[in-house]
């Protein structure tokens, strides 16, 4: 369980975040909306640690995240930066092989994983080909494979979790449907939570467990699909009028 | 499955087997290309030298061959494979193709320090005095010094929110390049006629004149540092997908920086304060790497100290053998060939970017 106590962070006397409190638990599928600039990426980067912020308390399944070692909390949670910089001309296969690059000795079970990965994300014509020369999609496959690289295999006794920062952004309807699908499994068999940024309200209505909605530096939302995307929050928070309707008991949102 | 099941079906074991024997074959292939270009290179230069001189222990011969033509090899292997090696890592460090221990200020930091120890030098005898005395190791220590000092100024002004920002830190580098080169023309304006002359070829590079006294601490601390920099080779490829995710791997970024810094400076420190401004070895050795071996990966940096090495010595064979009995300053060399690749670089990287 990740628990965030009155989490806030300016950035030169903008309030960014201000006194955040939310929890998020194992096998949870968390979609983070919320319109541009309302520092989706700042939260996710606060919450994994990476920048610097002000919080009552930040806990990884109940341990202080200032009592874990850099090592032992890059086991158990990562993030996917939203910008992807690949200033050089190196291959897939070197590339999914930077994601488990901390490891000691590469054994068996390193190998094993690395397999599934590339079977998951259906990567095993691209090894030999540049990086630089894919289309964004097929690059964001890719990144996002190493991405999870990282912490595979999960362990059992302790839960992990993933933050992804708009990993649909550049994929076509298709594969934005097979990434999700393979999310909604990893969380459905590990114990993993993920938060994901994303824009399509109906896509976080169909997929997603739960949706945050992020504006003026506070969650305002934090429920199912079916209790957070309202007309009225959809009015108040993202300044659009919209219509909604019911399939499968999850919203649809008509804009 | 058991493992051994495991590893017969892997695919990504097969291309790791795959990529180790390659890469083996390769680093098998560059050394002893290497180890031919530094024998041959022997036999280059003013004075006609055969196998044959040296073995009747024709004293003449003997004496070129061993005093001056193998301390000056030496050097410009360790000088050489030094300069591409902290190229190679720069350029992963700061996530960009162009860096270079020249662009982000080391070189002109060094050579400042130096021109400022010469000319001062000579105003006040005592410090003359001193300076003498630890000839060889002074200067290799100034040019340290001066390479540390201006880099970690380029590295405080790029930082913001904590993050180096590449745009400012190239910017940064330009000024502190500018700044230094404008102290060092102030300093050569106090200069006498003879410091000037020095002075002047020195900024041009030269491997003129080494001995084994001038090689072996120059060799000794760029033998270390590259060790110490190939020990961290794992955690500066790690930078290779951004600075952010080698955070989220694991990495204490700062402290890693702040070693490859000072490990860079003072190989490029010594390099600048024996044999002078060598530019675009840095530059151009990765590069060429990565275009001839396109599977690179982290054997880009052992590769880089051996070609970078040969490259040296190669265009030392050229400077000395092109005009003679006259010699070329190298650094007029690799730059007569460094600067003409650069441009096709930015070409290439034009044309890439209208692809």
């Amino acid at each position: 369980m990740l628990k965030v106590e009155g989490l806030s962070f300016k950035r030169s006397e903008n309030i960014i975040l201000n006194d955040i409190h939310t929890e998020l638990s194992p096998h949870e599928l968390v979609a983070l909306v919320g319109t541009n600039g309302q520092g989706k990426s700042t939260f996710i980067e606060a919450i994994s640690g990476i920048i610097k912020a002000e919080y009552g308390e930040l806990s990884y399944n109940g341990k202080d995240i200032k009592a874990f070692s850099l090592k032992e909390l890059s086991r158990i949670r990562t993030v996917l930066s939203q910008k992807i910089h690949l200033p050089f001309d190196i291959n897939v296969y070197d590339f999914l092989m930077l994601g488990l690059s901390q490891r000691k000795k590469l054994n068996e079970a390193d190998f094993a994983s690395m397999d599934e990965m590339i079977v998951k994300f259906e990567l095993e014509d691209y090894l030999e080909r540049s990086i630089q020369k894919l289309s964004g999609g097929e690059q964001q496959r890719v990144v996002l494979a190493k991405t999870i690289l990282q912490l595979y295999p999960f362990k059992t006794n302790e839960n992990a979790y993933l933050f992804l920062d708009e990993p649909l952004s550049a994929l076509d309807l298709k594969v934005q449907k097979q990434v999700i699908l393979i999310l909604k499994e990893l969380v459905r068999d590990f114990p993993l939570s993920i938060v994901i940024v994303m824009h399509d309200l109906n896509f976080a209505a169909r997929y997603c467990d739960k949706i945050w909605v992020l504006a003026d530096g506070k969650i305002q939302v934090n429920a199912s699909p079916k209790e957070s995307l309202t007309c009225e929050n959809i009015k108040n928070y993202f300044n659009i009028d919209v219509d909604i309707s019911l399939k499968d008991d999850r919203p649809v949102i008509i804009y | 499955m058991n493992n051994t099941q495991i590893l017969k079906y892997s695919l990504s074991f097969h291309y790791f087997q795959k990529i180790k024997k390659m890469q083996m074959w390769i680093l098998l292939g560059v050394v002893t290309i290497s180890l031919l270009i530094a024998f041959c290179s022997l036999f280059a230069g003013a004075y006609d030298l055969s196998l044959s001189d040296v073995l009747v222990k024709d004293s003449v011969s003997f004496e070129i061959l061993f005093n001056l033509r193998l301390p000056r090899m030496l050097m410009g292997f360790f000088v050489g494979a030094g300069l591409a090696i902290v190229g190679a890592t720069l350029q992963v460090l700061f996530a960009n193709p162009l860096a270079d221990s020249g662009l982000i200020g080391i070189s002109a930091g060094s050579m400042a320090m130096v021109v400022a120890f010469t000319v001062l030098g000579s105003q006040f005898p005592l410090l003359q005095e001193g300076l003498y005395y630890f000839k060889d190791y002074a200067f290799s220590f100034l040019a340290f010094l001066g390479g540390l000092i201006l880099v970690a100024t380029v590295y405080k002004l790029s930082l913001i929110d904590g993050k180096v920002d590449i745009q400012i830190m190239l910017l940064a580098g330009i000024a502190m390049n500018a700044f230094a080169g404008a102290f060092a023309g102030l300093m050569i304006y106090m200069a006498s006629d003879t410091e000037l002359r020095n002075i002047t070829f020195w900024t041009m590079g030269s491997l003129n004149g080494v001995t084994w006294r001038s090689f072996i601490p120059v060799g000794l601390v760029i033998s270390v540092g590259s060790y110490f920099l190939l020990r961290l080779k794992n955690d500066i490829y790690t930078f290779m997908a951004g600075e952010k995710q080698a955070i989220c791997m694991g990495l204490d970024i700062d402290h890693l920086k702040k070693k490859v810094l000072i490990l860079c400076a003072l190989i490029a420190g010594v390099s600048v304060a024996e044999t002078g401004m060598i530019g675009f070895v840095g530059l151009v050795v990765p590069h060429i790497i990565r275009a001839v071996f396109k599977n690179y990966g982290k054997l880009t940096f052992i590769l880089s100290f051996f070609i970078g090495g040969s490259f040296l010595i190669l265009a030392d064979v050229f400077s000395r053998t092109i005009v003679l009995p006259a010699e070329l300053p190298i650094g007029t060399t690799t730059s007569l060939i460094g600067a003409p690749y650069f441009v096709f670089l930015l070409y290439q990287i034009k044309r890439g970017k209208n692809a």
